[in-house]
């Protein structure tokens, strides 16, 4: 029981950056609210019984695969998608029901904010494994070790793809 | 502090910015899932005995197959020297031969007798 509300208190704490995380990679409120779900339910099912002190590389491990889970399943989804609408003739845009429909858009007031948008973009543009690298430092504050575990790569991987984001991100978005 | 470190403490000030800022509802929708995820009951664990299960039913199997393998090779069976006396002397053709024992030991006894049939063998030979 007490394993539970510790992973609970975890999984609350930890739900808002993984948010963030999931959403500046699938650019999408629904696909990254599943990702980070389906990484809370497997890390409950396999690793409660972990020392909580490994909860964070070991749920970001998790959530990376579940972030590439989507991108695989959202690519059939797409294709898919084009198949049924060359059959049927294009799809009707009544019928289509947005994101924000189903779970409001809740980054309006973010993205008014032009910095943290331009942020976004300059996230998004960079290479995944930099990108990778980047956000579990800067948004979870991994350190390099767990930052490694979590990508399955060395730690001196870790550095150089972290490194060459900062210095992508300071080319792109110039001086703060 | 050196312009890379201003840098990255800007960003990283920005991002947590975003993370405080994300929609109520959304922050919502995410800790009901973290209290589902964290209650929901955890598929248990298979005793040992059932990983085993399947283990020693291939290694039955194994040697079943084996088994039969070397049965229906028509490979002879190797049998010790004792098991072929045993088998001579249950067979009851030779119960004369059991009968005489008493003779067979006696001749072994008697000096000569077996000497002279082994010289005569050597010099055959």
């Amino acid at each position: 029981m007490e394993t539970n509300k510790e992973l609970e208190v975890f999984l609350r704490g930890v739900a808002p950056r993984a948010f963030r995380i999931a959403r500046l990679t699938l650019r999408e409120d629904a696909d990254a609210l599943d990702a980070v779900q389906e990484a809370m339910i497997r890390l409950s099912n396999k690793y409660s019984m972990k020392a909580p002190a490994e909860w964070p590389p070991l749920f970001y491990a998790i959530l990376r695969n579940c972030i590439r889970d989507e991108q695989r399943s959202r690519r059939s989804r797409g294709v898919l998608m084009s198949w049924f609408e060359r059959l049927t003739g294009g799809a009707d845009d009544a019928s289509r029901v947005s994101v924000e429909d189903l779970v409001g858009n809740p980054l309006d007031e973010v993205e008014s904010d032009e910095r943290l948008r331009r942020l976004e973009t300059a996230i998004q543009a960079l290479p995944a494994r930099q990108r990778e690298a980047f956000l579990l430092r800067s948004v979870e504050e991994l350190d390099v070790r767990d930052t490694a575990f979590a990508m399955g790569c060395s730690t001196g991987s870790v550095k150089t793809h972290y490194s060459r984001a900062i210095q992508a991100l300071r080319e792109t978005l110039g001086e703060p | 502090m050196s312009a890379d470190e201003d840098f990255e403490k800007v960003l990283r000030a920005d991002l947590k910015r975003s993370v405080e800022r994300l929609d109520p509802t959304l922050r919502a929708r995410l800790d009901a899932m973290a209290s589902a995820a964290a209650r929901r009951p955890r598929p248990r664990a298979r005793p040992a005995w059932q990983w085993a299960l399947p283990a020693g039913g291939g290694v039955v199997a194994a040697a079943l197959a084996l088994v039969f393998w070397t049965g229906r090779g028509g490979t002879p069976v190797p049998t010790t020297p004792g098991a072929d006396d045993l088998a001579l002397l249950l067979n009851v053709d030779n119960l004369e031969l059991l009968e005489q024992m008493e003779f067979y030991r006696w001749l072994d006894q008697q000096p000569g007798v077996f000497e002279d049939v082994n010289a005569a063998g050597a010099q055959r030979s």
